[in-house]
């Protein structure tokens, strides 16, 4: 009798670890190795020595990436300002940028276009890029598949990974040497900050809450200030981390992630000044603030690798 | 509703987690309720910097454990491997030692102290080896409270320590020591580890000797892909026995039906499902002894609501640095570092000091881990991980405490090395509060999990079969929570025995038999 050698698949980021899973389940005999700490790339969940969960990557998933993990689906996904948007989208057509595309698809009602400008942001496209209108009728078309896993993203690596041992696969994690990624090319990069506070933390009825900006002028004139490396008060997104704090154990603390675009020469960027700041802007007390670590731009890339959106499948 | 052969309630990694990889090889259906992601919560590692890990709890003794052979844990992608360099531990006059896998090189390290107490450690070392598993057996993988393997394990230290049972059990740590060693140095040096967060008050007579040559059996060793690697490795070995995990889902509430425990009933995280999952033939409870208490009803078993732990506790600073801690050479080789007491005076006033509120306390026996020399990683950041405690704060007033506790350890690091402040690129310092808000299980007792034992000896602990029918304990119990799996492997034993499934061709590694296959291999070569 002949044993075949297992497949070796040698992961960075979700999608292989998906195949390997796939391939495992059909019979072939796998090992999948993940030469960083931990293998899922952007669906992991972070605790960091707190009592808190923190989503590393994107805070809102495609339902397809889920599976039969338990989802939540919000009704509010977006706020700019006193502007809402909920799951529905109508269709675009997409031009080279966001704004060409929201021309382009008729799209005049300034809500509509700030919140969409918004959205962009939030799923980590740039609006000014060339390919960033392709990018904003993608997102637009997905509004109603975007989920939140309740115990975090982490619960589908970790249900991939259960898939691939339980059909007798092998996954090996954190034995390979470090390597950087190559660096991040550009002006425009987005940091994550994540925030453990007493309390209740920032008020928010929407999934993501928008600071720093309240039209889509004022978000644009933003990114250019950033893009010549100018920071002033904090851009980005409050993401509320509720449906991951909610256990009866861990009593009045909540924790949220920002997101944000800052510049990507990290030199002229005083961290700890930007950190005070986000606190101030979403109105967080520093003295309640338990956890706070900020991942600059390349950081966050380092850790997660690859480009920073949803869209990676 | 789902029915298990067993339904275990928390995947903590000393207890709950290897239980059902044994029982779930030994043929029983078995379910892990975890209210994590990952089962292990406190066992996992992280990156606060890319390329610079570090784990929950920085150390990894499961190189100790039958699990690693029993369940086969290296096909699962757990490697371990022995340090070049165990520990270090310095004074503030200047003096330090290195203690080293190779005891010949620890005796030259004392010997520079006193050349007779470095032969005396050297011959204990070697007398105690010989007695380790059996040693380990007696002592730690035994479901006690177990007299007859208490009288055994006190018998062997007594051999090893060359005095009486009688002496023995009449002599606290210090009083041991005094009478093994003349150094005032190397009287300190060993005391520093088992001072700082192990398993026995070395105060109390009997028990303070005893765990003071206990705690030599602790032998560290590295885990390549972080210590979070044995939590996968056990993960995947449950997994690969089709065994049920269920991340994400909290405890209502444990069963108890006709007198007997029958199963609980829980809630995936992010919903408000109630579902009851009902276990045939056990439950094990790793959530500790007052919230087992809670969701068992005071009723069943009483005792449970006034059983507290010994008031023992620590904090944590990580720090990123730019460059690693401005160490002594020597000593800069170790990864952990234990800055600890000027004078054998200093160290037993202390130990006594410890068991008061004092503040000082914390500022007395010091761990340093420096991650890069367990985790090679980024080139230019360098992971630090400070520990200290001990005293019974059990209270509120942590998040107030945090700030001027950080600042103080702050200074005494700068003392260390004057560059301190220009070379940190990021600090965060977990309390003892932080640590009882992430583990249910840890409330008021020790952050590395479970209940901690400082006053509470072997036979004052929780029995694993608890007088409830069909429920036993994997916390709360003997030994407590350290990585090397003992209460996990003793709650397995007794389930498996009461349900006929013990007899397992697989089943049979001894203590310790990791380090003992090292050195065969190595004698052969």
């Amino acid at each position: 009798m002949s044993v075949d050698a297992p497949l070796e698949i040698v992961g960075r980021g979700h999608q292989g670890l998906r195949r390997a899973a796939d391939l495992a389940k059909s019979g072939t005999p796998v090992v999948y190795r993940e030469p960083g700490l931990r293998a899922g790339g952007r669906l992991i969940t972070e605790s960091f020595l707190t009592p808190f969960r923190f989503n590393l990557g994107p805070a809102l998933v495609h339902r397809r990436l889920a599976g039969a993990v338990p989802v939540i689906e919000p009704d509010l996904l977006v706020a700019v300002a006193a502007w809402r948007l909920g799951r529905d989208a109508r269709p675009l057509s997409a031009a080279e940028t966001v704004a060409a595309t929201l021309d382009a698809s008729e799209v005049d009602d300034p809500e509509t276009r700030a919140v969409l400008t918004a959205l962009a942001l939030l799923l980590g496209i740039d609006p000014d890029a060339p390919w960033s209108g392709a990018g904003i009728v993608q997102g637009a078309a997905d509004l109603a598949d975007l989920v939140l896993v309740g115990g975090g993203n982490g619960s589908i690596p970790a249900a991939w990974i259960d898939e691939i041992v339980a059909a007798g696969g092998t996954v090996i994690e954190g034995l390979s040497p470090w390597q950087p990624e190559p660096p991040l090319e550009g002006s425009l990069g987005t940091c994550r900050l994540f925030v453990g506070v007493r309390g209740a933390g920032p008020s928010l009825d929407a999934f993501a809450t928008a600071y720093g900006f309240s039209d889509e002028s004022s978000l644009l004139e933003g990114l250019s200030e950033l893009r010549h490396g100018r920071v002033g008060s904090p851009l980005g997104f409050v993401l509320s981390n509720a449906h991951l704090d909610s256990t009866p154990t861990t009593g009045a603390i909540t924790s949220f992630v920002w997101q944000g675009p800052v510049p990507s020469r990290d030199g002229a960027f005083s961290r700890y000044a930007y950190i005070e700041d986000v606190l101030a802007a979403v109105g967080v007390d520093e003295r309640d603030v338990i956890f706070r670590l900020l991942w600059l731009p390349a950081e966050t890339r380092e850790i997660l690798g690859g480009t920073p959106s949803y869209l990676d499948s | 509703m789902t029915e298990y052969d067993v339904l275990v309630l928390g995947g903590g990694l000393s207890g709950g987690l290897p239980a059902a990889a044994y029982l779930q090889k030994a043929g029983a259906r078995v379910a892990i309720v975890e209210q994590g992601v990952d089962a292990g919560r406190f066992y996992l590692s992280y990156e606060l910097y890319p390329g610079v890990r570090f784990d929950h709890s920085p150390v990894n003794f499961s190189g100790l454990s039958p699990a690693i052979g029993d369940l086969d844990l290296e096909s699962h992608g757990y490697a371990l491997a022995p340090p070049p360099v165990t520990l270090a531990a310095m004074d503030g006059r200047g003096n330090s030692a290195v203690f080293y896998p190779d005891m010949a090189r620890t005796c030259a390290e004392l010997a520079r102290y006193s050349p007779a107490d470095a032969d005396t450690f050297g011959a204990l070392l070697g007398r105690l080896f010989a007695q380790a598993p059996a040693l380990l057996k007696a002592a730690f993988y035994t479901p006690h409270p177990d007299a007859a393997a208490y009288s055994e394990a006190v018998q062997m230290t007594a051999e090893v320590l060359q005095m009486t049972e009688a002496d023995l059990l009449r002599t606290t740590g210090p009083e041991l020591l005094e009478s093994l060693f003349e150094s005032d140095e190397v009287r300190r040096f060993v005391t520093a580890l088992p001072a700082l967060n192990l398993f026995g008050d070395l105060l109390q007579p009997g028990q303070g000797a005893l765990a003071w040559a206990w705690s030599l059996m602790l032998r560290a060793a590295v885990a390549p892909g972080g210590n979070q690697s044995l939590v996968k490795a056990l993960e995947r070995s449950f997994v690969a026995s089709e065994g049920t995990l269920l991340r994400n889902t909290v405890v209502h509430d444990i069963l108890v039906e006709g007198g007997r425990c029958v199963g609980a009933t829980v809630t995936p995280f992010g919903t408000t499902d109630v579902v009851t999952l009902r276990a045939r033939g056990a439950v094990i409870s790793n959530l500790g002894a007052p919230l087992t208490g809670r969701l068992l009803g005071s009723h069943a078993w009483p005792a449970l609501s006034g059983w507290k732990s010994d008031n023992r506790v620590l904090t944590v600073q990580d720090l990123v640095l730019r460059r690693p801690l401005d160490l002594p050479e020597d000593v800069a080789a170790a990864p952990r570092v234990y800055l600890v007491w000027d004078s054998w005076d200093e160290c037993v006033n202390w130990l006594a000091q410890s068991r008061t509120d004092s503040a000082e306390t914390y500022f007395g026996d010091i761990e340093l881990t420096q991650f890069h020399r367990i985790y090679p990683g980024a080139p230019n950041r360098f992971g630090l991980r400070v520990r200290y405690g001990t005293g019974p704060y059990i209270d509120d007033a942590w998040d107030a405490r945090k700030g001027p506790f950080a600042e103080r350890m702050r200074g005494i690091l700068g003392a260390l090395d004057p560059e301190l402040d220009a070379i940190v690129e990021y600090e965060h310092t977990a309390s003892p509060l932080d640590f009882w808000r992430s583990n249910p299980a840890a409330t008021h007792g020790n952050p590395i999990g479970g209940d901690f034992v400082g006053g509470q000896w072997i036979e004052d602990r929780l029995p694993y079969r608890s007088p409830v029918p069909q429920l036993y304990l994997s916390n709360a119990v003997w030994p407590p929570a350290l990585s090397w799996l003992a209460a996990g492997y003793n709650v397995a034993c007794v389930v498996a025995e009461d349900l006929g499934i013990r007899e397992q061709p697989w089943w049979h590694h001894q203590p310790g038999s990791w380090f003992a296959a090292r050195a065969a291999a190595a004698e052969s070569a």
